[in-house]
């Protein structure tokens, strides 16, 4: 029907229709953007709300400390006061190697040191790989590694050593660790291989059950009380909190309290921006919807005429539909791939802070613009419908 | 086809009805094939009437009806089918688009059914004279020449009625007598029955009635 497209799209409503587009574009796009937003802040601010319930606290080291190492173990009281605190909601106790432990990977990396283990119950992992299991059968143990130390290698060690190379996550898991754990007159060789990467507990872990195996079996004697606890809290904030740590002299990774507060400003900004793009989507949906409903009751004389010479009012729906709706999906078509190479390029960046971000475009994104090309269309239709009627 | 009219007024004549009227709170009928001339100065609803009868106003006491069936149950399709097939028009406004050329302006007709070939079409231009015009767009063309448009685009579908509104206000003499022998062909081609009005009585058809809307100045 080429002659009425003629008429529905002559000059005479050319600009109002490009006025009309650029603002719906721009309103969808500012739109998914705002929503591709709130999503990242959500992603990190979850993350840190995760991290904020656990809270890893040991005794201030002062000059007591240097000559008896045991000022720094928790005493069973100590623990039991720990847990019994309403503000705690569960403890965990670290507990660490009495045997000595010597690693070697002079073969991959010229390198042999002394090394220490610890271990607290699986519940208190934020990262629990299916390999990090300990079979007394075998002689192979999983270690997972504070990814902190794994940056303090590649930005500080490999740095400044040119023998070490920089390694990747994938590559350190790859890299068989020979160990050698002695003690109580015994000792034995076992392949140690890192399994996975904590962000909340800054040690070197190995599971539970095979810390207590080798204590139990080279340890020299009784297990010590444990240094340090991790506790999970209702809310790392809390007043009493605060006051009972500082009465006890313990010492907190203070970190963790930051993150809580950060993530509560986050929190705060990705509800203004959500709140901001809400207005966004109403405002360019009502610009839109005004805009083109001047167009179609611009063009009530056109369709009057063309209804007297015989053109059915379902004909010229369909031909106004059609334009519309190829306007509408063009749209969000380009919208959407814009946005798609966007948040590649800036999640690219946000991941070399450290964030960690998917780089691909939401599928809630996508879900969201077609729901609103099918809502748009469905108001389209309605407002079409009734300025043909007129 | 037949057009009744039954006790038919239109709202606004209400006020300033003549007391005798032909059509007015009249019952008649157009039978098939009737020619009918329609006398009336202006201002005494002759467009309003047959604005009434093509549907485009709903504004009248009275009924208007349509082969025994009352146009107010028709649904905008049925309008639609009716003035594809059945009934055709010249408004005194003519109803052309201005931004498209005089072509254009047919073709938007012709598509619709396919009644008449574009070489009839040039023919029936060529007699009006104004085939060299068509390329204009209608709205650079003087009130006579969209005429000669407007009752060329009437005769481009079938129709067992047609309807004429001052079809010829800004013609001179030889293109009337150009335009109604073209209609005039048409409607005999179609055996078709034909609505024309006036500010006076004319001789451009041979006509079976003649109505006056308003006796008192008539």
């Amino acid at each position: 029907m080429k002659l009425t497209g003629k008429i529905f799209w002559g000059k005479q409503s050319r600009w109002q229709l490009i006025v009309a587009t650029a603002g719906f574009w721009i309103g969808l796009f500012i739109t998914l953007l705002s929503i591709q937003f709130y999503l990242d802040i959500r992603q990190i601010v979850k993350r840190g709300e995760e991290e904020k319930s656990f809270i890893i606290v040991n005794k201030t080291v002062n000059v007591l400390n240097m000559f008896d190492k045991s000022v720094s173990m928790f005493s069973e009281e100590q623990l039991d006061s720990l847990q019994s605190q309403p503000f705690v909601k569960d403890i965990g106790l670290f507990r660490t190697n009495t045997f000595n432990i010597y690693a070697d990977v002079s073969d991959q990396m010229g390198l042999a040191f002394d090394l220490y283990m610890e271990s607290v119950p699986d519940r208190f992992l934020d990262t629990l790989p299916a390999s990090f299991d300990w079979d007394s059968n075998e002689d192979f143990v999983p270690i997972l590694i504070a990814s902190d130390f794994l940056r303090i290698y590649n930005f500080s060690l490999a740095m400044s050593q040119k023998s070490m190379p920089q390694l990747s996550p994938a590559t350190i898991k790859l890299i068989p660790i020979s160990i050698k754990i002695a003690g109580n007159g015994q000792q034995r060789m076992v392949t140690a291989k890192v399994v996975g990467f904590t962000d909340r507990i800054p040690s070197v872990l190995v599971p539970e059950n095979f810390l207590l195996w080798a204590n139990e079996t080279y340890g020299t004697g009784p297990s010590p009380q444990p240094t340090r606890v991790i506790m999970e809290v209702d809310d790392p904030a809390n007043a009493q909190l605060k006051q009972y740590l500082q009465e006890k002299n313990y010492d907190t990774n203070q970190d963790q309290l930051r993150l809580g507060s950060m993530a509560n400003t986050l929190k705060i900004i990705s509800g203004i921006s959500g709140t901001v793009g809400g207005l966004f989507v109403f405002l360019s949906f009502a610009i839109f919807l005004m805009n083109f409903q001047l167009i179609i009751s611009r063009a009530k004389t056109e369709i009057g005429i063309l209804l007297d010479l015989g053109y059915r009012p379902t004909q010229l729906a369909y031909t106004l539909n059609k334009q519309f709706f190829l306007i509408l999906l063009g749209c969000v078509a380009t919208v959407l791939v814009v946005e798609a190479v966007l948040v590649a390029a800036v999640h690219a960046n946000l991941l070399e802070y450290g964030f960690e971000v998917t780089q691909t475009i939401s599928w809630f994104i996508i879900a969201a613009a077609l729901g609103l090309l099918l809502l748009l269309q469905g108001l389209l239709y309605l407002s079409i419908k009734a300025g043909i009627k007129r | 086809m037949r057009i009744e009219l039954v006790q038919l007024m239109p709202e606004p004549l209400v006020e300033i009805a003549p007391k005798h009227s032909d059509v007015w709170q009249q019952t008649l009928q157009l039978t098939d094939g009737q020619w009918t001339q329609l006398v009336a100065p202006s201002g005494r609803g002759k467009s309003t009437l047959l604005n009434i009868i093509y549907g485009n106003r709903t504004d009248y006491r009275g009924e208007v009806l349509i082969d025994g069936k009352s146009t107010r149950t028709f649904t905008p399709n049925d309008w639609a089918a009716l003035r594809r097939e059945k009934l055709s028009v010249v408004f005194q406004d003519l109803r052309l688009f201005p931004d498209l050329s005089g072509w254009d302006n047919l073709m938007l007709k012709q598509q619709l059914t396919n009644t008449v070939t574009k070489d009839e079409v040039a023919e029936m231009a060529t007699k009006l004279g104004i085939l060299r015009l068509l390329d204009k767009p209608c709205g650079n063309m003087s009130f006579g020449e969209r005429q000669r448009v407007a009752i060329i685009r009437s005769l481009l579908q079938p129709f067992e009625y047609i309807l004429l509104d001052e079809p010829f206000s800004h013609l001179d003499e030889n293109n009337r007598q150009i335009g109604a022998q073209l209609i005039q062909d048409a409607c005999h081609q179609r055996k078709a029955g034909l609505l024309i009005a006036g500010l006076g009585a004319d001789r451009y058809f041979t006509y079976h009635q003649s109505l006056q809307l308003d006796e008192a100045n008539g």
